[in-house]
């Protein structure tokens, strides 16, 4: 939550992927109020009200509108009559994007290039994370473009994948959102997988003593 | 001046790799998101329009750091055909005016809408 912490309304954006964005509030000002929420994508066009409220207990506490493209959302919080926010952002600085889809696997001996389906923002870093079942953390690797190659891995193991996109701080701010991730692919001797099984495998080497 | 023929390519990655460090030190932390955000841009060309507008010939904020004005002037003069930016001893006489005044609120407002600006322009195609 942003905007004046310490203030009588706290304030949230979130840009889902520039098709809609969610502004909720959390009123410690005025509990149990039912605040009002008008918006504006262009300055000299009149304001809209709120298309869909979000409600709790019956109360207000957020709007849902449609995204018009990479813009400023001008947009205020009233009590009835009385404005309590008023506020212009472009709503870049809130993205969240969609989860890279489509994973896709090259395999060339003990490494593997994962390739996604792109998003059709600029500036963003594609994020891999990978791990067999031996590993009990994920490992990342990432690219400016979904395209990583991930080096040292051993073909017979069973592999988790998984790909998520973040936002270029110089291109978007450091407020954003980093997608939810993709669902997980599994990989094994370079094939696709249902699953991977936590199953033990014999390592190659085997110390004799 | 007409920016279309700017060698884009070039201006996001002298923006990337200096503007945007002397923007962000600029602000000491504030984040840009705490102004609100008035000034539009639609395509790069418009974006460099209103970037060299509220650099160089904004009367809003008379102080804006030299390293802002100095990086964002060669970037221009180095990429955009013709374009003559400002002369850098004017910068010397806004370093005296920087002394006299702190960063005032209208300055900070002033760079966070230069910082959107300059954000719009990096992340469009």
């Amino acid at each position: 939550l942003f905007f004046d912490p310490e203030g009588p309304l706290q304030v949230q954006i979130i840009n889902f992927n520039f098709k809609t964005v969610q502004v909720t509030w959390n009123s410690s000002g005025s509990p149990g109020a039912n605040l009002t929420f008008s918006y504006s994508f262009r300055p000299n066009e009149g304001d809209s009200s709120c298309p869909e409220y979000i409600l709790e207990d019956g109360h207000t506490v957020g709007c849902v509108l449609q995204a018009e493209g990479d813009g400023i959302l001008s947009f205020s919080i009233r009590r009835g009559t009385r404005p309590l926010l008023a506020k212009s952002q472009w709503i870049s600085s809130y993205l969240k994007p969609d989860p890279p889809g489509d994973l896709t696997f090259r395999w060339h001996e003990e490494a593997v290039t994962v390739t996604c389906s792109e998003l059709p923002h600029k500036s963003l870093l594609y994020e891999i994370q990978y791990k067999s079942t031996f590993d009990p953390e994920w490992q990342a690797e990432e690219g400016r473009s979904c395209n990583v190659s991930i080096p040292g891995l051993d073909p017979d193991k069973c592999y988790f994948f998984r790909a998520r996109a973040r936002t270029m701080e110089a291109a978007y701010g450091p407020d954003t959102y980093p997608s939810d991730w993709s669902e997980v692919a599994h990989q094994q001797r370079g094939r696709r997988r249902d699953s991977c099984q936590e199953q033990r495998l014999f390592p190659r080497f085997v110390l004799i003593s | 001046y007409d920016f279309t023929d700017c060698n884009f390519a070039k201006i996001e990655e002298e923006y990337q790799n200096v503007i945007f460090l002397a923007l962000k030190e600029y602000m000491n932390g504030i984040k840009s998101t705490q102004f609100n955000h008035t000034v539009y841009c639609g395509d790069r060309p418009s974006c460099l329009t209103e970037i060299e507008r509220l650099t160089f010939k904004s009367s809003q904020c008379l102080s804006l750091a030299k390293k802002i004005v100095t990086a964002t002037n060669a970037t221009l003069n180095s990429h955009c055909p013709g374009h003559s930016g400002i002369q850098i001893n004017n910068t010397q006489a806004m370093k005296k005016r920087k002394k006299r005044e702190v960063t005032t609120n209208k300055c900070l407002t002033q760079v966070s809408n230069l910082i959107e600006l300059w954000r719009y322009f990096s992340r469009s195609q």
